[in-house]
């Protein structure tokens, strides 16, 4: 058995995000097998503000040490703005850009400096997601033990040296898909590597019409389930609902839940239902209720939400632009994809007028994740990769 | 013991930068709380120094506030820039002095290489300095005899050869790889055939339903992120007062020009120094 960290910049139950949850569930589904798993991560929980929201110290839960560090606010914002201004209209930074955008939203002194103290006690140290202060600046501490989840996206970020640096520099690299493995190829010169993809707990049951009643909902409708922010889509996807609402005339809802502001625009008031933060049983029963499940995203690594959304018999619709989500729904057949916003009108109408067609697209890819992403057979996967750390 | 050490951890990984950290674990590893305040931007640190120069000794004295020990290492760019004549090196050398001598608190001061300190060892303000440290600390042999050389006897006889630089690892391990399918091409068939009808539709601007809608103002192109173009009930925006903003975009504009700038960057590091102190 090996003594495993996960280095993360968020961990905890109300933290929403397809890698952090990723990354809580390796934790515990190592735990569970008998491994010795620790989570080094801060005290935030809003990676917006990344307000010291959480105590410091050590906690324990189901079978993992959590130890949480203070971040240490940025000492330029206005900087970091500019930077990330800078990044996304194409200019190429200097290094020392590179690494005050790193710095300019968060940083984790006390972190790097238990690190530096007690790397060798772990076998293997798993840094997830690329991106953050807690990835870049701590890797290097112990690149012999390092294991990078980058949940790589193919964005700006993505391109930068430091980000190349992780790559090039990590023991090994677990991927969560084909294409982030084939994107990552292209970033940096890779160590060892494997895809050992995400997983995926299966709900023994669900309850879709409690679920409808429970929130009144009256109509079909489809669902959204993450983070309701620009990068993710949300902003699009509710443009791209509020226009076929017109053009078709749908009798479909639109329902969300999870994190951030909805901003519902006012012309969809009754027709955008923000549900909120729900425990993770009532959004798979969310998942069994609705129609389809709609994925506007062009960055995920992985996609858990499409997954839970085929276990749960629900087929999904999904931007074209984002090639892992694209790539699941090819391999999968369970999931439609648009270009644009009359085609993501023609998928509602799709999934609205002819359901048996919908539910079909659904069924086969149930088996897909079955067969591909349960966390047993993940788990499996990592514990093999492991053994070379052990 | 709150001890404040003052100088550069990694990034980069340096041998001075592994040096110091190394000092630090020890200091922890004895129960101390350690607090780093870094003169190089974008280091692992609590704080960062900002302002070079005398402003930074004078950050440093008031950052010292509350600790029991100093430990600072002398580096390139800290206490005076690298390319800082002999008065700018005696200022910022003289500066450090007095700040350090204001604290009251005994000082380690560490010099990883004796070319980190351009213009050597010596010197009147370095003297100063080195005499009012309790331990100096050291790189190597090499610094040690450079230092032997020019210090008095009794200041000398603090010096220390300091931790090996902390050794981080660079092993490799070796490489695997991994894995490897409805009726969905008919159903991706007729949203693009129907997609398809809906763009002649659009672009003729008649059609059953949608001619009297106000699509123009609706559809973006395709491809593109436009937002919603109905009134959004967005969360509002917390509003930065008007005298800041425009107190920023004076700083801004005298940044901009080389006849002010050492005055925006003076009235930077004053109010740096105002939210922190």
């Amino acid at each position: 058995m090996t003594k495993v960290a996960f280095v993360a910049p968020r961990y905890g139950p109300r933290v929403i995000g397809g890698a952090e949850a990723q990354v809580r569930d390796m934790a515990r589904g190592l735990a569970r097998r008998g491994h010795e798993v620790e989570v080094l991560t801060t005290c935030a929980e809003d990676h917006h503000t990344w307000a010291n929201s959480l105590p410091a110290g050590v906690e324990s839960e189901q079978g993992v040490t959590i130890r949480r560090f203070e971040t240490v606010p940025s000492s330029d914002p206005l900087l970091w703005a500019s930077i990330e201004r800078r990044m996304h209209a194409g200019e190429r930074l200097s290094p020392a850009d590179e690494l005050s955008w790193v710095s300019g939203r968060l940083m984790v002194p006390e972190l790097y400096l238990y690190l530096a103290e007690t790397a060798t006690q772990y076998d293997a140290i798993v840094y997830s997601p690329y991106l953050f202060w807690t990835t870049l600046y701590c890797l290097p501490l112990a690149p012999e033990r390092s294991i990078l989840v980058p949940c790589l996206h193919d964005e700006d970020y993505a391109y930068l040296d430091v980000v190349r640096a992780a790559l090039a520099g990590a023991a090994s690299i677990w991927f969560l898909s084909e294409p982030e493995h084939q994107l990552a190829h292209k970033l940096a010169p890779l160590p060892a590597h494997e895809v050992t993809g995400g997983g995926i707990h299966v709900p023994e049951s669900y309850d879709p019409d409690g679920f409808r009643g429970r929130y009144d909902l009256e109509r079909p409708f489809v669902l959204y389930a993450g983070r309701r922010e620009g990068g993710k889509g949300w902003p699009e996807a509710m443009a791209g609902f509020g226009a076929a609402l017109l053009r078709h005339a749908l009798q479909l809802d639109l329902v969300t839940v999870g994190g951030g502001q909805a901003d519902i625009p006012a012309l969809l008031t009754g027709r955008v239902i923000d549900l909120g933060f729900l425990e993770d049983d009532e959004i798979s029963n969310a998942f069994a209720a609705a129609t389809a499940y709609l994925q506007p995203s062009k960055n995920e690594s992985f996609s858990r939400t499409i997954m839970e959304s085929w276990l749960a018999g629900t087929p999904v619709i999904a931007n074209s632009a984002g090639a892992v989500v694209s790539w699941h729904c090819e391999r999968s057949g369970g999931g439609i994809l648009y270009g644009d916003e009359i085609e993501l009108g023609e998928c509602l109408r799709l999934v609205s007028e002819e359901p048996k067609v919908a539910a079909g697209l659904a069924a086969s890819a149930r088996d897909y994740v079955l067969s591909n992403y349960r966390w047993e057979t993940v788990l499996d996967r990592m514990e093999a990769a492991l053994e070379r750390f052990g | 013991m709150r001890v404040l050490v003052v100088g550069s951890l990694p990034p980069p990984l340096s041998e001075r930068a592994r040096g110091l950290l190394a000092e630090v674990v020890r200091l922890r590893s004895e129960g101390n709380e350690v607090e780093i305040l870094s003169p190089r931007a974008n280091t692992v640190a609590h704080r960062h120094i900002a302002a070079p120069g005398a402003a930074g000794a004078l950050e440093v004295a008031l950052a010292a506030r509350g600790f029991d020990e100093v430990v600072l290492q002398l580096e390139p760019g800290f206490p005076f820039a690298a390319s800082a004549g002999r008065a700018g090196r005696a200022v910022g050398l003289g500066a450090l002095a007095t700040a350090l001598k204001s604290c009251g608190l005994p000082v380690t001061l560490r010099l990883h290489s004796v070319h980190d300190l351009p213009g050597g060892p010596g010197g009147r303000a370095a003297e100063g300095l080195w005499a009012l440290a309790r331990r100096i600390e050291v790189g190597g042999e090499e610094t040690l005899e450079s230092l032997q050389a020019v210090l008095s006897p009794e200041t000398a006889a603090k010096l220390a050869l300091g931790l090996p630089p902390l050794q981080l690892g660079s092993g490799r391990r070796p490489e695997t790889a991994l894995v490897g399918g409805a009726n969905l091409e008919d159903a991706t068939a007729l949203v693009r055939a129907r997609s398809a009808a809906d763009r002649s539709l659009i672009t003729r601007g008649r059609g059953e339903g949608v001619a009297e809608l106000p699509l123009g103002e609706w559809l973006p192109s395709p491809g593109a992120g436009v937002p919603f173009p109905g009134e959004l009930q967005r969360q509002p925006r917390p509003s930065t007062p008007l005298a800041r903003r425009a107190g920023r975009a004076v700083l801004h504009a005298a940044d901009s020009a080389s006849l002010t700038r050492p005055l925006a960057r003076g009235l930077r590091v004053a109010r740096t120094l105002a939210r922190r102190y």
